[in-house]
C-alpha cells in the first residue's frame, strides 16, 4: 500500500505523527511532498507526473521525500491533500443553510485555494479517491461555550455531499476528541508545533509559542492514526481509537 | 416676553434653512440616548435599512449579525441569499403588522404557517420570497430554513441594546382566511395570485400604532433594556394597489408613517426617530439625492443621511469610542479597498459586478424585493 501525502507547513505534525506510527503499519509505505504556504502551486501535470516547475520546489520535493524528483500518481494507492488554504468550520446550533447556499459557499470559498487546483489537476490525471484535510482548526487558549462537536461534522458532511463527493474526493475531519469549543483545537495540541523542514540543514525549529494554528507531534499522530483506520490500515487499540473520536 | 424669543436657530425656518447651503443645514437629528462603540445593533425593515446596518459596520460599530452566511460565500452571492442585508435574513419587513407577524413567531406567541409556493424553478417561502435564488429545494428546505431565520430574529431581539427599525409601506397583503400577512402580493415575486385567498389593505395610522406600540412592549418584554431607533423610509412607492396615483398615494403612505414614528417616539423615552426621510426628500434639497428616476435614493444622498447621523450623535455625545479589534478590523478593510483600486487600476475586473437582475440592485448594494413590482407596469 503506498500513500502519498502533498501539503504545505501543515503535514509537518503529520509526518511526524507517521514515524511514530510507521512501525505498526506492515506494508504500508507513506511519501511525503511538501512546501510552505503555496510553494505547490508550481507543480504540473506532465505524462501521469506531479513536476515541479522551479528549482526550489524541485529541492522541496526531493528533500520531503526522500529523494523524489516528481509525483508518479500512478504509483500511489492512496493520495492525501492536507492544508493548503483548506479551513474546517462549524454550522452553529440554530444555523440552516440550504444545499443551494452550500454549494454556492464550498464552490466560491474553495476555487482559489491551491488544494482544489490540485485536486481537479489529479483529477484530471487519475479517476482515484482523493482524500482532503484542512488545516487544522485553531487552538483555544481557554475552553468556552458548548463543547459539542455536531455542528464541526455537519460541516464536514455538508462539504462531502454537496461537493467533494461528485468529484470522488473526501473531506476528513480532524479527530475529534481535539477539538473545543466547537470548531478550535484543543491547546495541547498546539504546544510545541515544528516547521517543516524542505532542505538540508534547516532542522525541524519549533513555531512562536503564540502560533495557534499549526500543531505538534502528537496531533499528528492522532491524526495519522485516524486516517489510516479509516482506511482500514493499521490495527489499533479500543483505547487508542477512543483517543480519536 | 414669549417663548419663541429662546429658542435656538433651528427653530426658525429662516437662520437654519433658508440662508445656508443645503449642505450646511445642521441638527436635524438631536438623538435621544447614545451607541457604545460595542453596543450590538440590529436593523431590519425596509429597503432604506440596509444603509443604516452598512454605514454601522463601516465606521466599526456593532452591527449585530445573528444570521450568519455559509463560510467562503463570496460578498455577491451573500446577497444574492440575503446574509448581511438585515441582520437576520428575514428579507424586507415593509409594515409594522409585518414586524408583528414576526416577533410573534419569534417570541412563541403565533405559529408560523405552513404555506409555501411551489413552482417549477423551486419553492418559495411566501414569508420571504426573495431570499433564495430560484427558491428552495423543498418544502422542508423552506421550514427549516424559516426557523432559523426565526431563531436568528429572535436572538436579534434579545441580543441587541439598539433596534433600528425602518418602516416602508402602509400597503399590505393579507391571507383573507387565517388572517397572516405577505410582505410581497401572491403572484409578483413568486406564488400565484388567488382574489378569493388574498386580500389588499392599506393600514391607517391606528393599526400602524397599535401593531408598532405592540411589538415594542413584547420586545421589551424579553430585553427589557432595548431601545429603538426608527426610520422611515424616503423611497417612494414602486407600485400602489389602492387606487390612488402612485405619488399620490406615496404622499399618504410616508405621511402616515411618519406619523407614527413621531407619535412613538413621543411615547417612549428609549424610542427615538432619525429624520432620514425628511433629509431625502424635503423639498430643501431639491430632490438631489435621487436617481433620475426620482425614487432610488443616490450614493450620496444615502451617505449625507449617514453623516448626519453620526455628526448628529457626536456633537451631542462626543466621538464613539471603539474597541480595538474593531480599529484593527477599519484598517485592514481600508488596506483591502486599497488593494481594490489598484486590481481596476490594472484593468481588471473587480468581483461582484452588477449583472443587474430586478428587485436586486448590486450596483447600488440594495436588495429590495418591492422593486419587482415595476415590472407588472412596464417602467424599466
Amino acid at each position: 500500500m503506498k500513500i502519498a501525502v502533498l501539503g504545505n507547513s501543515h503535514i509537518a505534525a503529520l509526518k511526524q505523527g507517521w514515524t511514530a506510527l510507521a512501525a505498526r503499519c506492515e506494508g504500508v509505505d507513506i511519501t511525503f511532498f511538501g512546501q510552505q504556504r503555496d510553494g505547490l502551486k508550481n507543480l504540473e501535470l506532465s505524462e501521469g507526473r506531479l513536476v515541479a516547475t522551479n528549482p526550489v520546489l524541485l529541492e522541496s520535493l526531493r528533500f520531503t521525500s526522500g529523494g523524489h524528483s516528481f509525483i508518479e500518481l500512478a504509483a500511489y494507492d492512496i493520495i492525501l491533500l492536507h492544508g493548503m488554504a483548506l479551513m474546517g468550520h462549524a454550522i452553529a446550533p440554530r444555523q440552516h443553510f440550504s444545499r443551494k447556499a452550500l454549494k454556492a459557499a464550498f464552490q466560491e470559498g474553495v476555487k482559489d485555494q491551491l488544494s482544489y487546483k490540485l485536486l481537479m489537476l489529479i483529477r484530471s490525471a487519475t479517476d482515484k479517491r482523493i482524500y482532503l484535510g484542512h488545516e487544522p482548526l485553531k487552538a483555544d487558549i481557554r475552553r468556552k461555550g458548548g463543547q459539542a462537536t455536531r455542528g464541526y461534522e455537519a460541516w464536514i458532511a455538508a462539504a462531502n455531499r454537496e461537493f467533494y463527493e461528485p468529484l470522488n474526493a473526501e473531506f476528513l475531519s480532524q479527530p475529534l476528541k481535539t477539538v473545543v469549543n466547537g470548531s478550535a483545537t484543543n491547546m495541547t495540541y498546539s504546544k510545541g508545533s515544528k516547521r517543516l523542514a524542505t532542505q538540508e540543514g534547516m532542522g525541524e525549529p519549533a513555531h512562536p509559542p503564540k502560533d495557534l494554528r499549526h500543531m505538534n507531534d502528537e496531533f499528528g499522530r492522532l491524526w495519522m492514526m485516524k486516517f489510516l483506520n479509516g482506511r482500514g490500515i493499521g490495527t489499533w487499540t479500543e483505547a487508542e481509537l477512543a483517543l480519536l473520536d | 416676553m414669549n417663548p419663541y424669543q429662546n429658542l435656538p436657530q433651528s427653530s426658525f425656518w429662516r437662520p437654519a434653512v433658508s440662508d445656508r447651503s443645503l449642505f450646511a443645514i445642521e441638527n436635524l437629528w438631536s438623538p435621544k440616548f447614545p451607541i457604545s462603540g460595542t453596543a450590538p445593533v440590529v436593523t431590519f425593515g425596509s429597503c432604506f435599512a440596509q444603509h443604516v446596518g452598512r454605514a454601522l459596520r463601516d465606521r466599526g460599530l456593532n452591527w449585530h449579525i445573528t444570521e450568519t452566511n455559509p463560510p467562503g460565500m463570496a460578498p455577491e452571492t451573500r446577497k444574492l441569499f440575503n446574509y448581511g442585508v438585515f441582520s437576520a435574513r428575514t428579507g424586507n419587513i415593509y409594515t409594522t403588522s409585518l414586524l408583528r407577524q414576526w416577533t410573534s413567531w419569534a417570541l412563541g406567541t403565533a405559529v408560523p404557517p405552513d404555506e409555501c409556493w411551489e413552482s417549477e424553478s423551486g419553492v418559495f417561502d411566501p414569508f420571504r420570497p426573495a431570499v433564495e435564488p430560484g427558491g428552495f429545494e423543498s418544502r422542508e428546505e423552506v421550514f427549516a430554513s424559516r426557523a432559523a431565520s426565526i431563531a436568528a430574529f429572535k436572538a436579534a431581539i434579545v441580543e441587541a441594546e439598539v433596534f433600528v427599525f425602518t418602516m416602508g409601506l402602509t400597503e399590505s397583503w393579507v391571507n383573507l382566511q387565517e388572517g397572516y400577512e405577505y410582505p410581497m402580493c401572491p403572484g409578483t415575486v413568486a406564488g400565484e395570485y388567488d382574489a378569493t385567498r388574498h386580500g389588499f389593505r392599506n393600514q391607517d395610522f391606528a393599526t400602524i400604532h397599535g401593531n408598532l406600540t405592540a411589538v415594542i412592549k413584547a420586545m421589551r418584554g424579553v430585553n427589557k433594556n432595548l431601545k429603538f431607533i426608527l426610520t422611515v423610509s424616503p423611497v417612494p412607492l414602486t407600485a400602489t394597489n389602492s387606487g390612488d396615483h402612485v405619488l399620490v398615494a406615496t404622499s399618504y403612505s410616508k405621511c402616515v408613517l411618519r406619523a407614527v414614528a413621531g407619535q412613538i417616539a413621543g411615547e417612549f423615552d428609549f424610542v427615538d426617530y432619525f429624520p432620514s426621510f425628511e433629509i431625502i426628500t424635503s423639498p430643501v434639497f431639491r430632490g438631489i439625492f435621487f436617481e433620475p428616476n426620482m425614487r432610488s435614493v443616490t450614493p450620496s444622498g444615502v451617505d449625507f443621511v449617514m453623516n448626519h447621523f453620526f455628526t448628529a450623535h457626536e456633537t451631542k455625545f462626543g466621538p464613539i469610542e471603539l474597541p480595538a479589534s474593531a480599529i484593527k478590523l477599519l484598517r485592514r478593510r481600508a488596506q483591502e479597498l486599497e488593494a481594490r483600486r489598484f486590481v481596476r487600476a490594472d484593468g481588471d475586473v473587480p468581483r461582484g459586478k452588477a449583472t443587474g437582475r430586478a428587485g436586486n440592485n448590486v450596483a447600488s448594494g440594495d436588495v429590495c424585493e418591492e422593486e419587482l413590482l415595476a415590472a407588472f407596469g412596464g417602467e424599466a
